[in-house]
């Protein structure tokens, strides 16, 4: 019960915060397009009774009443279809910046990565438009609660014992209640399989798997799997609603049953002259029409449930979003330091992904030492990334910490950390945009910064030749999404991550995780003199600290210090030429690699 | 059928159904039962009604005979009890229907985008737009829901056409004049729910401008650089000032149908009185029995509900346009893919050689063409490696190779026949592939690796093969469900592998399709991802790999390019250099500056220049 409260309160306050004015004409519209309802019924009966006594003002005036409320009410209509569309439209705006604003911000990575979170998140997105109407549900229940309110006591006044029909729709309600729950429960069921469907149109409709599909020969298969998978997931739906279906109609049964036997009761009354037939036409106009009303709640409270459901959803993201925030900030924050003077040190870090049992870090111990670049090497799988997503703080140790300059990194907002680090990934992002944002948003504060400065990013990336391959210059729109678009070759994209990497002038920590895997020799050549470079110049500035996720060890051995990383510790540790004289695993994959080039 | 076929190309609704029929007979025949019994039934009560208030008022009167107003009121409860049975039943038809024609249209999607040849309709950018109509996912409205709306838009004309029919057997031309009323009331609330739609299309570039930053935001794709640049806001940002821009217009122009809606509204009413007006005179007048009356009244309100242009029909006719891009796709996409023609068997080519002969080629929306006039000559069953820039064709040439373009001028042979003669599928038969963007099929493994050759994907054998010799099999080996195992962190049970791992299953696949009998691979960057040890067992085994294939492979790594049997520079859409690595870099060219580039890094007396201060240190 506070569950729901919390939620209505939630809904309520969404529709107030994304247009508060259009949030109260809603139920205004709404209560006036209602109300007419059991008015014209109330018309109708004048017009019947002054039919029937033959008095022509008074069956005038039943015509004008019913006109006129008539008129009203669509007018009503009208306002409310268009005062709730615009509410919709302001509240999808307000409540996609809200998902977004949430799950872009959430510091850490577990909400994408793990598959219990992402089902949960997946429903949240896919239920954007539920969530945009979180208080249409509302209004309309409240309107149609006060003309059913309304049309009760007029029954009442053609005998008492009416008053007890709303009763009868109490089991329709229920069953509704039930059928909501029920598709809800299959929703969630269904979510993955969704997701499965989806990806298979993509493979078939979208660029990136074209090549193959057509080389192998793919499309007949794809498309029969989704058939099939279709076909499964339509089975059950059916299964859902027969059985939902069953159990409404039985509902209805009992409604019918209650309504036609409060005509009856009028229909007696008005044989023997103890009410009138505009009584009986009352009744059965408004009988009727409180079995819309009725309805129309069910209907409003099943939407509401889902509404709810949905409601729900986005607390537990938010729940997460907030309780991902405390963990994370510190309770007495320091500023990262200026500069780095020690480095980076890592105390006995182990590291589980959430929600699994495998030990992918086994009690690291470690120094980065300021100013220093180091290069991490080792098989694939073996824990270099996830090295690098625990010191950009995706993920916190599961035991062990990490401190900077002899600083807790949990005592460093992360926020301000991560604005010290300057990072490529190896699945880096293809931004869509203009070439200029693509690489600029690498230092978002100052997008409008001019040019220069993500020239001059592109040129420490040792891709300052990039702006003259491409038709516009910087101001060309990269990717094939949009009209316009040109696509880059890999290499190229790689150039524009490695752009967006370098807007920032003075990182504590530099990250290139596999930055060259794509890159032509010569720009791989040059962009490793320009690191070497900018790693001495930045020892002397800011102690910054490069650490390099690399298979090629031409460019590795030029490292300070190199990690081996195997099985979650670190193997062997040292400089190229000590390792070299370990004659251990940096040795053997070493003379691997030199004997391509002998 | 053919019938109706050629009614909907003028009229869409027609077209609707058909295909709803095609779909699903039994369901479709259903919802229209529904939607006919849904149509009559309330005027059929309206009738009833006015039928047991005629009984009542005779029974009230002196010989007081209440039989027949029972027997009355049983045929209206009859009437009612069908009524609410009915709707549930037709609101889950509807659904049902919804759902397995949308299913259906998707899949004609699909099959438009994935059954042509060519690729050039997949990377076009006004393809998208066109996609993003034909899914109705700009209005929100998908074209198979459209089938939905357009039952109860007919049920409710049927309603009102009984209604008005009610009315015109009292007076002909009271029916005439609602009529007259309704229709320019119809015209005025459509024009307006139309002109905002119009904003919307004609701005369906910038909407999905606003939608991809969402997806950004919203998806993992970038998830990591969002954080490390601190990106959230500025998406957000970002998306609310593009979205507003276009609907603020939509806003403008809604306020415009504000003065109509209250006008027509008056109209409407006035028309309404005026007639009930008369007819309630003539009762009091006793010209015209209360029952008849009572029916009467309800008939005219029951019939003004064909005026009114409202979201159903905004629904139906959205939906229409959705049917209508599809169809338009469906039509143009084999065009538009770009390789068309051809029929000749590809049997067991090539024998001989596969000739570049002046082929020309660029791409749509590129001033230059990455080929002007490229001459190169393959030898069959030998591995020729292709290096260049970043940009400098090297995938291109891959592509007019497996034929996923055609060239602009110039022609393509294998064995001196022309590519273009060749049967399109036939031909990417015979070609085996792993391209850098290769394809990671959210799948099992078993999938991602048969799908190399589908027609043999149950040899078990020739899997396990093809596994191992591309150092795949000990990544199957280590998954949970082995073969069967999903790979995606999305499935229950599933595994996400690393970048490493998936590159060593596309290689897997590929070479099982080279044991299924292709014979050209394409080889494009097929180690990037690959640790030193899978870098180095896949370059020892090439010569084992490529042994009697024709092999082309692309790459920046020396130590697999100097395996192949020839290899070829290209820069600027031109090869210029072309020999054996040892004659190359003999020749003292570009290949041999590109190769001593990287060979410098492992020479410890040359220890790679600046860049080796770790090193040299220690040395």
């Amino acid at each position: 019960m506070r569950d729901l409260l919390r939620g209505l309160g939630l809904m309520i306050r969404m529709s107030f915060a994304a247009d508060a004015a259009r949030s109260v004409a809603a139920v205004i519209t709404a209560a006036g397009q209602e109300a007419s309802v059991p008015f014209r019924a109330a018309g109708m009966k004048v017009l019947v009774d002054g039919m029937v006594a033959h008095d022509a003002r008074r069956a005038a005036g039943g015509v004008a009443v019913i006109a006129g409320i008539t008129a009203l009410g669509r007018v009503f209509a009208w306002a409310s279809l268009n005062v709730r569309m615009r509410l919709r439209e302001n509240t999808q705006l307000h409540v996609d910046a809200r998902l977004m604003a949430l799950t872009a911000g959430i510091p850490g990575l577990e909400h994408h990565e793990r598959p219990d979170y992402l089902d949960k998140v997946e429903l949240v997105r896919s239920e954007r438009e539920a969530l945009a109407n979180p208080f249409n549900p509302i209004s309309w229940t409240l309107a149609s609660i006060a003309t059913a309110a309304s049309a009760v006591v007029l029954l009442a006044g053609v005998h008492p014992l009416l008053a007890v029909l709303p009763v009868f729709a109490l089991p329709s309600m229920l069953a509704t209640i039930r059928a909501e729950r029920a598709d809800d429960d299959l929703r969630v069921e269904q979510a993955e399989a969704g997701r499965r469907l989806r990806h298979l149109l993509e493979l078939t409709t979208e660029a990136s798997a074209a090549k193959e599909i057509r080389i192998f020969g793919l499309a007949g298969e794809l498309i029969g799997r989704r058939r099939a998978l279709f076909d499964e997931l339509e089975r059950a739906r059916v299964r859902r609603a027969v059985r939902s279906a069953a159990l409404t109609s039985l509902g209805w049964a009992i409604f019918a049953a209650g309504y036609l036997g409060g005509v009856a009761l009028a229909l007696d009354l008005a044989v023997t002259g103890r009410a009138t037939v505009g009584a009986l036409v009352l009744v059965l106009a408004l009988g009727s029409q409180l079995n819309q009303q009725l309805s129309e709640i069910t209907g409003n409270l099943r939407w509401l449930i889902h509404t709810h459901r949905a409601v729900q959803r986005l607390f537990w993201l938010m729940d997460h979003a907030t309780a991902a925030r405390a963990r994370i900030e510190p309770a007495s924050p320091l500023p990262p330091p200026d500069r780095l003077v020690d480095g980076i040190a890592l105390r006995g870090v182990s590291f589980r992904y959430p929600g699994s049992d495998a030990v992918v870090l086994d009690a690291i111990d470690l120094v980065l030492p300021a100013g220093s670049t180091v290069a991490i090497v080792g098989d694939n799988g073996a824990g270099k990334t996830t090295l690098v997503k625990l010191l950009c703080r995706f993920y916190e140790p599961t035991t062990g910490r990490i401190t900077v300059d002899g600083v807790d990194l949990t005592r460093l907002p992360v926020d301000a950390w991560r604005a010290r680090i300057a990072a490529g990934f190896q699945d880096f992002g293809r931004l869509q945009l203009r070439a200029r944002e693509s690489i600029g948003v690498g230092d978002v504060a100052q997008l409008d910064g001019g040019d220069g400065r993500v020239l001059a990013a592109l040129d420490r990336a040792a891709a300052g030749d990039l702006p003259a391959a491409l038709p516009h210059g910087l101001a060309t729109q990269l990717g094939r999404e949009f009209q316009g678009g040109v696509d880059l070759s890999l290499g190229q994209w790689q150039k524009v991550a490695l752009g967006r990497a370098m807007m920032r002038t003075a990182p504590l920590l530099v990250i290139l995780d596999e930055p060259t895997a794509s890159l032509d020799a010569p720009t791989e050549h040059a962009l490793f003199e320009r690191f070497a470079g900018a790693a001495r110049r930045a020892a002397a500035g800011s102690g910054a600290i490069t650490v390099l996720i690399s298979h090629r060890f031409s460019t590795v051995r030029m490292a300070d210090l190199i990690l081996v990383v195997a099985g979650g510790r670190i193997a062997e540790i040292g400089d190229h030429a000590a390792l070299i004289r370990t004659g251990g695993l940096y040795a053997e994959l070493y003379e691997l690699q030199r004997r391509a080039y002998r | 059928m053919r019938a109706l076929r050629r009614l909907g190309r003028r009229w869409p609704a027609m077209r609707l159904v058909a295909r709803a029929l095609e779909v699903d007979r039994r369901l479709t025949l259903g919802y229209v039962a529904c939607i006919v019994g849904g149509g009559a039934l309330p005027p059929a009560f309206t009738v009833a009604t006015g039928g047991l208030v005629a009984a009542v008022s005779r029974a009230g009167g002196a010989d007081g005979d209440a039989s027949r107003a029972w027997l009355a009121f049983g045929a209206l409860g009859a009437l009612y009890l069908i009524q609410r049975l009915l709707a549930p039943i037709q609101q889950d038809v509807g659904n049902a229907l919804a759902r397995r024609l949308d299913e259906a249209l998707t899949e004609q999607l699909m099959t438009a985008m994935s059954a042509p040849p060519g690729l050039a309709h997949v990377e076009d950018p006004a393809m998208l737009d066109a996609i993003a109509r034909a899914q109705g996912t700009l209005l929100g409205v998908s074209p198979g829901s459209a089938i939905f709306g357009l039952g109860w838009v007919w049920m409710q004309r049927l309603q009102g056409a009984l209604a008005l029919a009610i009315v015109g057997a009292w007076r002909w031309w009271a029916a005439l004049a609602l009529v007259a009323v309704y229709a320019p009331t119809y015209a005025a609330t459509r024009w307006h729910w139309h002109h905002v739609t119009r904003v919307m299309y004609g701005r369906t570039e910038e909407m999905r401008r606003s939608y991809y930053l969402r997806k950004l935001a919203l998806s993992p794709d970038i998830a990591k650089e969002t954080r490390v640049f601190g990106l959230a806001g500025w998406l957000v940002e970002r998306y609310r000032t593009g979205w507003l821009a276009v609907m603020r217009e939509v806003w403008r122009l809604r306020r415009e149908g504000w003065i109509i809606a209250v006008a027509v509204y008056a109209l409407v009413a006035a028309a309404e009185a005026g007639v009930a007006l008369i007819a309630a005179r003539q009762a009091v007048s006793g010209e015209l029995p209360v029952g008849d009356a009572v029916t009467l009244a309800g008939a005219i309100a029951a019939a003004a509900i064909v005026a009114f242009f409202h979201d159903l029909h905004f629904m139906v006719g959205a939906g229409f346009d959705a049917l209508g891009k599809l169809d338009e796709l469906e039509r143009t996409t084999a065009e538009r893919a770009g390789v068309t023609g051809g029929a000749a068997s590809a049997g067991d080519l090539p024998r001989r050689t596969i000739r570049f002969e002046g082929v020309r080629f660029g791409y749509a929306g590129r001033d230059q063409p990455v080929f002007a006039a490229l001459d190169l000559e393959i030898e069959a069953g030998r591995s020729l490696a292709i290096v260049g820039e970043n940009g400098a064709g090297k995938t291109t040439l891959v592509k007019l190779l497996a034929r996923l373009y055609d060239p602009q001028a110039g022609r393509i042979t294998v064995d001196g026949i022309d590519l273009r003669d060749l049967a399109p599928a036939a031909w990417h038969r015979r070609v085996a592939a792993i391209f850098q963007d290769f394809v990671q099929f959210e799948l099992s493994a078993e999938d991602n690796v048969g799908f190399g050759a589908l027609h043999r994907r149950g040899d078990r054998e020739a899997l396990a093969r093809a596994a191992d010799q591309a150092g795949a099999g000990a990544v199957i080996g280590r998954l949970a469900a082995g073969w069967q195992t999903p790979l995606s962190r999305q499935v229950s049970g599933g595994i996400q592998l690393s970048g490493g791992e998936w590159q060593r299953l596309a290689l897997a696949r590929a070479l099982f399709a080279v044991q299924a009998g292709a014979g050209v691979l394409v080889l494009d960057e097929p180690t990037a991802a690959l640790d030193v040890r899978g870098e180095a067992e896949v370059y020892e085994r090439f010569l084992e790999l490529t042994r009697g294939v024709t092999t082309i492979v692309i790459s920046h790594r020396f130590s697999t390019v100097r395996r192949a049997d020839r290899i070829v520079v290209l820069e600027h859409g031109a090869v210029i250099e072309d020999g054996s690595h040892d004659a190359l870099v003999a020749a003292g060219g570009r290949y041999a500056e590109m190769y001593a580039l990287q060979a410098a890094r492992f020479t410890d007396a040359a220890g790679g220049g600046s860049g080796s201060a770790g090193g040299g240190r220690d040395a």
